[in-house]
């Protein structure tokens, strides 16, 4: 099962068009939809499709090696899965069976905080390897409570996002009225109808709900309400000075994801800060938003011995990845394509996934003549 | 009951669908085949898919449908082995009857008698099926299934009923059996898919099977319970096979199906089919009924369930799928019973006592039996309006009248055909006896007339096999002192007509043997579930060697489960509180607290100091006071002296909160808690897992009520008094909440202090219905000391500012029990241990 890969489907393309098929368009939409125009997800495509690498074929070279050491453990890649708010919408279980794939394949699974799936039962399927990824809990009694749940289940690295101020325009999303569990609309009971597996798979697992924060979520909650109540609670605007007792209460290693200007990097640093990711979102927040590969080499060359670099956002393949680290990054998140993975394959979809963007990297890598991870910004070719 | 809004238009199209197709489906095969086909066996061509599925669908009506599905949810699984015991009695039709019938050549199962016993007892046994026909398969069928129609659509049950029975109606008259086998099997496959879909969607709701598997009571998956009062499980085995030869190897609806197959083995793959097809209904009819009870658990009228799940759980279009399954479960049952009726009539007494044994044409046949079934849907409907007129609870009694029919007929069929020595006169006397016998003991049982003779009657299933052994022994006895009658013939030994050597026949057999297995299994996997998963709800009681040694006044020593002390999986260690309550003098219910009332009851003081939800209180002035609880004997009382320095309401606005606009309505979308007042949480039934988040029933097992200073159930908006609580998004828990304060088993009398700054309640709770420490039992004085899950809230709103940042700006919400966030969950409740007696008084002690 760990090795699992099929060749039907090489390519991540190919994932997407089978997860398609499977998963209600409801579902879909949210997985693939970007903010207004969804300029920002196009932009993030091309320009990690811009990158170039050169090789160097007349130098000894042996093989290369994927492993990276991140905060006191060796992680078998140098990509993980990013969080990824509702999987459980898009396939039953998704946050479950990826944990686990992440886990047995030994690279880190990064739990949202708007999962399907309580923070406890993953860390025990992550084997305490998985990470956990938290919004800005404004409500102080919610996040003394969060952060100690979080301690408590034994996860090692704590996430930070910030670059959801707002609740991302999606255009699709509000056409189709989303929410989870999901709305039983007419379009969206016919939708599911039109996806048997997916439905058989959801009757098995259950009504999809926030696990996480279900325990503060007020009695009966009409839907309508539930967006501002997670803004005023748990999801608000975040700046330093709101991160400070966040960095006071966790004594781990602590990632502030979603930064983009040099600036922010700095401030993170200062705050003692461990790692950050540099994101846009996946073009879910901010449509005219730079695509975090541009300014990824600049912050990384000035910032990379302070502080752990990371990227995520616009990446679905092993030159996506390798792009990413020759530009810089320490390691790599990547979220739609699993889901793909997930909603084409289901439980082997994980470990197909991991197996499918390992082979890829490895094959560029042993192309470019590149022995480690760390050497890849040796490879770039620069503009 | 249901609302008419319940239906969207999507649903009538579902419907309408559903009603061309079958009609399609039963013209169609009218007018395919032979001109000169029988109304009653077809031609002979039908095959064995069909013939599986007609039997399904013919066994599953509509009473069936209702009646398992709110069995499944009052005691679980147990009513599965009426499904899951079917088979053998397939077993014995298929490999045993069946060729004997078929090599008889016979088209009604009197001809079989007629042909054994001659034409006196025909002629009883041919009356005695129009009459079983009624009542089994035509009267009650269609009234249950013709309210059912009215409850969701609004129709007039005549119209409903009228609706039903000229569709079902319109193709048994035209197409005769053979179109009532094609549409049985039509609405069969139509049954399993809607059924299936509840059940999914029930799982869906429930969390998936890890969630059932979870929530659901360990003994609802027991199939094998000989203490149970519903299926005690020795009179099921001596019972049932009584019913089950009966119903499945001599009833002429069921058995039809076999007279129209084309030969013995396609008859017996239809047989077998239909044996497979009932490992079904447990999975699809009687699992949704336990998930139910896990979403919905308090339901009284178990009957309603099923509507209430349809009406609650299925989206849109679905609800018209399920009543085009009710209307399939009805239809399909309701033309069986309409061509069988019209088959025994015309053939067994319109041929040979009319016409006096003339031959009829086939002609003539068609004609009468077309007539026939047009009178035989007459008198349903006329039987069906009268029942609406009867007792309410004739559905039941319908139900177990079955019970009560199979005794004289299985024992004609087992002993009169078994063994060559029964004579006319016995099976005559043994046949009109035992239905006289069973009649009246079937009367006096339904109706609990025991004459004084003994306390109570037994189980129905063991009337049944006692009944059995009587009719026998009747039958018996007189067989054995008188002689053969002239116009006796020996059938056929079974074994003679048994085809034993074909290898149709070894592979039938080798489905039978799978089929076997697979039953095994399916009990051994149940059993297991039984043992090992589900919720086990009754933490070991540490209460127990307290209660052996406490001196018992009442009856019951029924065992009570307690918090287990400390509770370990409070996540901060927090110990949960106990507090003792005793007998104490009757207060004067008016809301005041006057001096002395209460100085025998216990007193909880320190509420400033209890778990506060939102902002500690810092100043006693702004929230402090003292609650006492005692009982009488007849009431459980709670008072509270609640000091407020700003009250809600009454010196502030009636400000809104900004979470729910409509917070002062009193209806399921308003927030009773919201204002100043009090709240009470029991948990009577001390039940409860350590399951996060697992919640009050709604119900006299476990509750949560609100009293406001500023709004109540009876008095409206701006007048103190008991609202309904928690769960209100469980409509079960908000309907019992209303009745009880309409009935006045909970009330609260409140008294707002002359100078604003506080206020008293009163408030008094009957055992009965409020404190069910277990299904129908509830507490009383006279038992031994109780323990009860507890926990208290007093709330305190002021200006909007005060509670600024909180939820619902909240400005205090303390607990007596509880953490932060969890204190509606069970397992963070406290524990009141009742007791029956008064207070020790201390010197007295000395």
């Amino acid at each position: 099962m760990k090795d699992f890969f099929d060749p039907r489907y090489p390519d991540i393309s190919d994932l997407r068009a089978k997860a398609q098929k499977r998963i209600p368009n409801f579902a879909f939409a949210y997985l693939e939809g970007g903010c207004m125009e969804e300029i920002s997800v196009a932009r993030n495509r091309s320009d990690v499709a811009a990158v170039q690498l050169r090789s160097q074929l007349l130098t000894p070279f042996d093989k290369s090696y994927l492993e990276v050491e991140l905060f006191g453990h060796t992680y078998s890649a140098p990509f993980g899965i990013a969080p990824i708010g509702l999987q459980g919408l898009m396939w039953p279980k998704a946050p479950e069976i990826l944990a686990k794939s992440a886990a047995d394949k030994n690279i880190p699974y990064v739990l949202s905080t708007v999962s399907s799936a309580s923070l406890e039962s993953i860390a025990e399927i992550s084997q305490g390897k998985a990470w956990y990824q938290l919004y800005n809990p404004t409500d102080n009694s919610i996040r003394e409570d969060l952060l100690n749940r979080i301690k408590q289940a034994g996860y090692p690295v704590l996430v930070v996002t910030v670059d959801v101020p707002t609740f991302g325009f999606r255009p699709r999303d509000i056409k189709n009225g989303l929410a989870m569990p999901p709305n039983m609309t007419v379009k969206n009971i016919l939708q599911m109808l039109a996806k048997p597996s997916w439905l058989w798979e959801t009757a098995l697992a259950g009504k999809p709900e926030m696990q996480t924060l279900k325990p503060y979520m007020p009695k009966d909650m009409p839907m309508d309400q539930l967006a501002a109540f997670m803004n005023k609670t748990v999801m608000g605007r975040v700046d330093i000075e709101g991160l400070k007792p966040i960095r006071d209460m966790w004594q781990g290693p602590l990632v502030i994801k979603g930064l983009i200007n040099p600036q922010d990097v700095k401030l993170a640093i200062e705050l003692g800060a461990d790692g950050v990711v540099i994101s846009n979102h996946g073009g879910r927040q901010l449509d005219a938003g730079e695509s975090p590969i541009k300014p990824l080499q600049g912050i990384a060359k000035k910032y990379r011995s302070d502080i752990k670099i990371f990227m995520d956002s616009g990446l679905r393949s092993g030159t996506n990845i390798a792009a990413s680290l020759a530009s810089g990054a320490d390691f790599t998140f990547l979220g739609r394509p699993f889901v793909y993975g997930v909603g084409a394959l289901g439980k082997k979809g994980g470990y197909h996934t991991i197996n499918t963007l390992m082979m890829q990297l490895t094959q560029i890598m042993n192309q470019l003549g590149c022995s480690k991870v760390a050497d890849l910004p040796q490879y770039l070719v620069e503009e | 009951m249901v609302e008419n809004a319940v239906l969207h238009s999507i649903d009538f199209y579902v419907i309408g669908i559903y009603v061309f197709l079958l009609l399609a489906i039963g013209l169609f095969v009218s007018m395919r085949q032979a001109k000169n086909a029988s109304l009653f066996v077809g031609d002979k061509s039908v095959g064995f898919a069909s013939i599986g599925m007609s039997i399904w669908g013919t066994n599953i009506g509509p009473s069936f449908l209702i009646a398992s599905f709110g069995a499944a949810y009052s005691s679980g699984m147990l009513i599965a082995n009426f499904e899951w015991f079917a088979w053998i009695f397939l077993l014995i039709l298929g490999m045993v009857f069946t060729p004997f019938y078929l090599k008889s050549n016979v088209t009604t199962i009197p001809q079989i008698i007629k042909r054994r016993f001659g034409d006196g007892m025909y002629r009883l046994l041919s009356i005695y099926s129009l009459i079983t026909i009624v009542i089994i398969w035509l009267g009650s069928g269609l009234y249950v299934g013709g309210l059912l129609f009215s409850q969701f659509t609004g129709w007039e049950l005549w119209q409903s009923v009228l609706l039903l029975l000229i569709i079902a109606t319109s193709f048994t008259i035209v197409g005769g059996l053979a179109a009532v086998i094609a549409t049985d099997a039509f609405q069969t496959v139509l049954m399993i898919v809607g059924m299936a879909a509840l059940t999914l969607i029930g799982l869906y709701e429930v969390g998936g099977i890890d969630g059932l598997m979870a929530k659901a009571p360990a003994e609802y998956w027991r199939l094998i319970d000989f203490d149970s009062e519903s299926v005690p499980w020795m009179s099921f085995v001596l019972g049932y096979p009584i019913m089950g030869v009966w119903f499945w190897c001599t009833d002429q609806t069921i058995v039809q199906r076999v007279f129209a197959s084309k030969d013995v083995p396609t008859a017996q793959k239809g047989i077998l089919l239909a044996a497979v097809l009932k490992i079904l209904p447990p999975f699809i009819f009687i699992l949704p009924g336990i998930i139910f009870y896990v979403l919905q658990p308090g339901i009284e009228n178990t009957d309603g369930a099923f509507i209430a799940m349809v009406s609650e759980y299925m989206p849109i279009g679905f609800r018209g799928l399920m009543i085009a399954v009710l209307m399939a479960a009805l239809i399909s049952t309701l033309d069986s019973g309409l061509n069988s009726f019209s088959t025994i009539f015309t053939l067994d007494i319109y041929q040979p006592m009319i016409k006096k044994g003339k031959e009829l044409s086939g002609k003539e046949v068609r004609l009468i039996g077309r007539i026939v079934t047009l009178a035989a849907s007459a008198l349903a409907f006329v039987w069906a309006l009268a029942m609406e007129g009867m007792a309410t609870n004739l559905f039941e009694i319908f139900q177990t009248l079955i019970a009560f029919l199979a005794p004289p007929l299985t024992t004609l069929f087992l002993v009169g055909l078994l063994w060559k020595r029964v004579t006319t006169a016995g099976a005559t006397y043994g046949f009109v006896l035992g239905c006289i016998t069973c009649m009246t003991v079937g009367i006096c049982s339904i109706n609990g007339q025991t004459f004084g003779l003994f306390e109570q009657w037994p189980h129905f299933l063991n009337l049944t096999f006692i009944l059995f052994i009587v009719t026998s022994a009747i039958t018996i006895g007189i067989s054995l002192v008188t002689k053969h009658s002239a116009d006796e013939e020996f059938l056929p030994k079974f074994k003679d007509v048994a085809n034993t050597d074909s290898s149709q026949n070894k592979s039938i057999w080798r489905g039978w043997l799978i089929l076997a297995i697979v039953m095994v299994g399916l009990y051994a996997g149940f059993e297991y579930l039984a043992r090992n998963a589900g919720n086990t709800s009754d933490i070991p009681s540490s209460l127990s060697t307290e209660l052996s040694s406490s001196p018992s006044t009442g009856s019951s020593t029924k065992k009570t489960a307690s918090h287990s002390e400390p509770l370990t999986t409070n996540t901060d260690g927090l110990g949960l509180p106990e507090v003792n309550v005793y007998r104490g003098e009757t207060p004067t219910f008016d809301g005041f607290i006057d001096q002395n009332e209460y100085q025998d009851a216990t007193m909880l003081t320190g509420i400033e100091n209890w778990n506060p939800q939102f902002s500690a209180v810092s100043d006693p002035k702004d929230l402090s006071g003292t609650v006492w609880i005692k009982h009488d004997g007849e009431y459980l009382y709670f008072a509270f002296d609640i000091v407020d320095n700003l009250m809600y309401g009454v010196d502030t606005p009636r400000w809104l909160p900004q979470e729910n606009p409509n917070a002062h309505e009193l209806t399921r979308e308003g927030f009773p808690w919201f204002g100043d007042g009090v709240e009470v949480l029991i948990n009577a039934k001390n039940s409860f897992s350590q399951e996060d988040g697992e919640l009050n029933k709604g119900n006299g097992h476990s509750w949560q009520m609100v009293v406001s200073t500023h709004k109540s159930r009876l008095g409206g908006v701006g007048v103190a008094g008991l609202l309904e609580g928690e769960e209100r998004s469980m409509l079960s828990a908000w309907n019992n909440y209303q009745k009880w304060i309409l009935n006045k088993d909970m009330e609260a009398k409140v008294r707002i202090k002359p100078d604003s700054k506080g206020y008293t309640v009163e408030w008094r709770i009957r055992p009965d219905p409020c404190l069910e420490i277990s299904p129908g039992e509830f507490w009383s004085a006279d038992m031994p000391v109780t323990k009860m899950g507890l926990n208290l809230a007093v709330a305190d709103l002021d200006n909007e500012n005060e509670g600024a940042g909180n939820w619902g700006n909240f400005w205090h919400e303390n607990w007596w029990s509880g953490e932060r966030d969890k204190r509606t969950w069970l397992k963070q409740w406290g524990t009141m241990v009742l007791h029956g007696k008064t207070q020790p008084i201390s010197t007295q002690d000395i």
